[in-house]
C-alpha cells in the first residue's frame, strides 16, 4: 500500500530507542531510509540489522541536511513521497499510517502532524510550544498548530517546500519547513497525532529558543 | 588610570589567550612556521604597547598630528570589521561546501551499494 513512500528516519546517538523504532517501522513499510549523523554510539551497528538502507554522514551536519540527504535519495529511487519520522520513538506508527494515507489521497503538498494534547509535555515544553504556536499566527496570519512536529510527509516533487535557506547548521530544520511552506503558498495538512512524553529537545533551551523566534521572524521577511 | 590598567591587563589576558590559541592551531597543523610566527609577533605587539601605550602615542603626536591619529583609529576599526565580515562569508562559503560534499559522498556511498 506504502510502497510509493519513502520513509527517512534521522539519528545522532539513538542507540537506545532506534531498535524500538525499525522494530515498529519494518513491519508496515517496505521502504525505509536511515539518516546517521556520524553517531558515537552504537546506532548504526543497530540500524544495520535491519532491511533498512542507511546514509552515513561523516560528520554531524544537523537535521537539515539529513533531510536534504533524504530527499535527494528519495528523488533519485524516484519515490513519489517520502515521510520524516524522528530516530527517538517520540511518535506513533498508527500516526505516521495515517498521514501516509492521506497524502495517498490527496497526492499533493505537505501533511504535518499536531501534537494534540500537550498536557502530557512537562511545563517548560508545553509553554514554549505554545507561545511559538501564537507567535507564527501572528507573524504568518495562518493557524499551523505544531510547527515543530518532525512528523510529516510531503511530495517529492513538492517544488514549494524548502528549507535551509540560511545555510546555517541549527536545530530548527522541521520549523524552517513550514515557515518556507506556509510563505510559499504550499497547500498543507494538519492531523492529530498521540503526544508522547518525550525526553526534551536535543540542545533545546532558553535561549536557542529566542534564537528560533527570531528564525520565525527572519523566514518570514 | 584605574581604567587604563584595567584595559591594559583585559588587553594583555587576551593576546596571552590568542597566543595560546596560535600554538594549538599550529600543534594541529593549521597554522604552518610563518603564520605562527607572524600571528605571534602580532600578539606580542599588542602585548607591548598594551604595556607601553605611551610608545604609540608619542610616535603619532610627534611625527604628525592628532587629527592623523584620530583617522588612523577609525580606518583600524573599519579594517577589523571588513576582516571579520570577509571571515563571516569565507566561513560560510566553506561550511556550504563541506555540507555539500559529505552529503554527496554518503549518496553516492548508498547508491554504488544498491547497484552492486
Amino acid at each position: 500500500m506504502f510502497n510509493s513512500i519513502l520513509i527517512a528516519i534521522f539519528t545522532y546517538n539513538e542507540e537506545k530507542k532506534i531498535s524500538l523504532v525499525l522494530n515498529k517501522v519494518c513491519k508496515k513499510f517496505k521502504n525505509v531510509i536511515v539518516v546517521d549523523n556520524n553517531s558515537e554510539d552504537k546506532t548504526r551497528e543497530k540500524v544495520q540489522k535491519y532491511p533498512v538502507k542507511i546514509i552515513h554522514h561523516k560528520f554531524n551536519l544537523g537535521k537539515s541536511s539529513s533531510m536534504k540527504s533524504a530527499l535527494d535519495y528519495a528523488r533519485i529511487k524516484k519515490f513519489k513521497y517520502i515521510a520524516f519520522l524522528d530516530g527517538d520513538d517520540q511518535h506513533r506508527i498508527s500516526d505516521l499510517e495515517n498521514l501516509c494515507s492521506k497524502i495517498l489521497k490527496i497526492k499533493k503538498g505537505i501533511i504535518i502532524g499536531y501534537r494534540k494534547n500537550l498536557s502530557k509535555l512537562n511545563f517548560t515544553k508545553r509553554l514554549g510550544t505554545e507561545f511559538l504556536n501564537i507567535f507564527f499566527s501572528f507573524f504568518y496570519q495562518k493557524k499551523i498548530f505544531d510547527i515543530q512536529c518532525g512528523l510529516r510527509v510531503f511530495s517529492t516533487k513538492e517544488k514549494k517546500i524548502k528549507w535551509c535557506s540560511s545555510g546555517l547548521k541549527h536545530y530548527f530544520a522541521d520549523a524552517e519547513i513550514t515557515c518556507n511552506a506556509v510563505m510559499n503558498k504550499c497547500k498543507i495538512s494538519q492531523i492529530p497525532i498521540k503526544t508522547v512524553r518525550s525526553e526534551d529537545y536535543k540542545g533545546m533551551n532558553f535561549l536557542l529558543g529566542l534564537y528560533l523566534l527570531f528564525m520565525v521572524v527572519y523566514w518570514r521577511f | 588610570m584605574l581604567i587604563k590598567i584595567f584595559l591594559s591587563t583585559l588587553s594583555i589576558f587576551f593576546s596571552l589567550l590568542m597566543i595560546y590559541v596560535t600554538v594549538i592551531n599550529f600543534k594541529k597543523k593549521t597554522l604552518n612556521k610563518v603564520e605562527f610566527l607572524m600571528w605571534n609577533l602580532f600578539w606580542l605587539g599588542v602585548i607591548f604597547l598594551s604595556i607601553r601605550p605611551k610608545f604609540i602615542d608619542d610616535y603619532f603626536l610627534k611625527t604628525y598630528n592628532t587629527d592623523l591619529f584620530y583617522i588612523i583609529s577609525i580606518l583600524g576599526i573599519v579594517f577589523l570589521l571588513i576582516l571579520s565580515y570577509l571571515n563571516f562569508l569565507k566561513i560560510k562559503i566553506i561550511e556550504q561546501k563541506i555540507n555539500t560534499i559529505i552529503r554527496a559522498e554518503a549518496l553516492k556511498k548508498i547508491i554504488n551499494k544498491i547497484n552492486k
